[in-house]
């Protein structure tokens, strides 16, 4: 089955590296969530020490707005041109599918995450009190979390064609607001001022959850993808 | 022997009943062709077969697999072809081949896919990618992909839609050849002329129940096409 998956992940790899239109709208959100919130505080003339407790909430609302961008199309663009029913067919268990959707999905939302970071430093000239790699490694491990929530979420959603776009984000707000949102915020915050073991008990909560997602769509994938 | 069998067959969407109590019997090796108007539930019963819907009650056995319980060897045992091929337009001919060998657990290997493409005739164009091609030449693709994994059992449903009159008789040569090489082929089509041409058992299902069941051989072309109008009068 992860054969499979990985296949399903490297195909999608490819196809949105020559299309880049997952990527590139995600990219393009980003960028404008960073310049709203530059505007934003550059007319109340925002300091630095003020900024510092904002950072952890703006990088994660800039990532979890830019991911649901991207997991928006990952099942639809497979659903509109009909190659979700081609996979289907496939003679493998069906949560190869999600699995496979997982790891692009994460490659693909990670990139933006990154760029993101990129952004932030750009426009409000931080420097993550030199402290951009236990950020990172929160960053690695939420949007893992994130794109595990956030796949089942838009796989569920795939089906209802009119409504799919605002479905995401009514399901997946209140599924991560807790067990996503809250925890990467909080473990930022402790990465920033340098003690990323004290963001243990955090990371603990974002892995628990992300077993959680991971066997309920193990369990429940076949029907989810069933029209 | 029979390679699908349906036993009291029944799907219902809400208090709607789509296929009402079906049952038949499909010998290894048949030809058949099933008709019938719109919304008689031709695409549902392909979609159950084809283990992408679930029937509300009854018994279906592909190969002798239960889809119910054995519904991953069931897809090993099909190729279905519908009027989408299920292809990526933006991967070339041999990565989509590449791709769907994989995903059917086959090995990678470049003879088979060169085989393959030059079947379908597509050998010259195994680079290019599929968004390029005419929908002829998909639905080409799209037969190739369907026999990578040499089912036993192909399941069509509308093949023919979109197509011009040249890749309408590409696409029945290589019906009538894997049909020769002894596979068993359900086809679902709304065009009667072609049906009885390549057909051998004809069908007629009319609101979810198979009304007409007979051999070609014992019907003319005449005669099924004024059985088949008033079977399509009674479910107006």
């Amino acid at each position: 089955m992860m054969g499979q998956a990985l296949t399903i992940a490297k195909k999608d790899i490819k196809t949105e590296f020559r299309t880049k239109e997952m990527i590139f709208s995600m990219f393009i959100f980003s960028l404008f969530i960073m310049v709203a919130f530059y505007f934003a505080f550059y007319f109340y003339s925002i300091g630095q020490e003020k900024l510092e407790p904002l950072v952890p909430p703006i990088l994660w609302i800039t990532f979890c707005f830019a991911g649901m961008f991207g997991l928006h199309t990952s099942f639809s663009k497979e659903k509109d041109r009909g190659s979700l029913d081609g996979l289907m067919l496939c003679p493998m268990d069906r949560s190869a599918i999600y699995f496979g959707k997982i790891i692009s999905n994460y490659f693909l939302i990670l990139l933006v995450d990154i760029s993101s970071v990129i952004f932030f430093t750009m426009f409000f000239s931080y420097d993550y009190n030199g402290n951009i790699i236990p950020v990172l490694i929160v960053v690695l491990l939420g949007t893992f979390s994130f794109v595990i929530s956030g796949t089942l979420v838009s796989g569920i959603a795939v089906n209802s064609r009119s409504i799919r776009g605002v479905l995401i984000p009514i399901l997946l707000i209140p599924v991560i607001l807790l067990t996503v949102l809250m925890p990467s915020i909080n473990a930022t915050s402790k990465a920033l001022e340098g003690n990323i073991l004290d963001a243990i008990p955090e990371l603990r909560i974002l892995g628990m959850f992300a077993v959680i997602y991971i066997a309920l769509a193990y369990l429940l994938f076949d029907f989810v993808l069933e029209e | 022997m029979s390679i699908i069998s349906l036993k009291s067959l029944q799907k219902r969407y809400g208090r709607k009943k789509v296929l009402n109590d079906l049952n038949l019997e499909v010998t290894e090796g048949e030809f058949v062709v099933m008709f019938g108007p719109n919304g008689a539930g031709k695409t549902t019963l392909i979609r159950i077969l084809s283990t992408l819907s679930r029937p509300t009650s009854g018994k279906v056995v592909i190969n002798g697999f239960d889809l119910a319980e054995e519904s991953i060897d069931v897809r090993n045992s099909i190729g279905v072809l519908s009027h989408n091929p299920f292809l990526y337009d933006d991967l070339t001919l041999r990565e989509n081949l590449f791709f769907y060998s994989r995903m059917y657990g086959l090995k990678k290997d470049e003879k088979t896919i060169k085989a393959t493409a030059d079947d379908i005739g597509l050998l010259h164009r195994l680079n290019d990618r599929v968004g390029q091609f005419s929908r002829g030449m998909k639905q080409r693709a799209a037969v190739a992909r369907v026999v990578l994994h040499n089912p036993p059992v192909l399941l069509l449903d509308e093949p023919y839609t979109g197509l011009d009159f040249k890749a309408w008789g590409t696409v029945t040569d290589m019906l009538m050849k894997f049909h020769k090489q002894g596979k068993t082929i359900f086809l679902i089509t709304h065009n009667v002329e072609l049906g009885h041409k390549i057909g051998e058992r004809l069908l007629i299902l009319v609101n979810g129940r198979i009304a007409f069941d007979s051999k070609k051989s014992d019907m003319d072309l005449e005669g099924f096409k004024e059985k088949y109008h008033g079977l399509m009068e009674a479910q107006r």
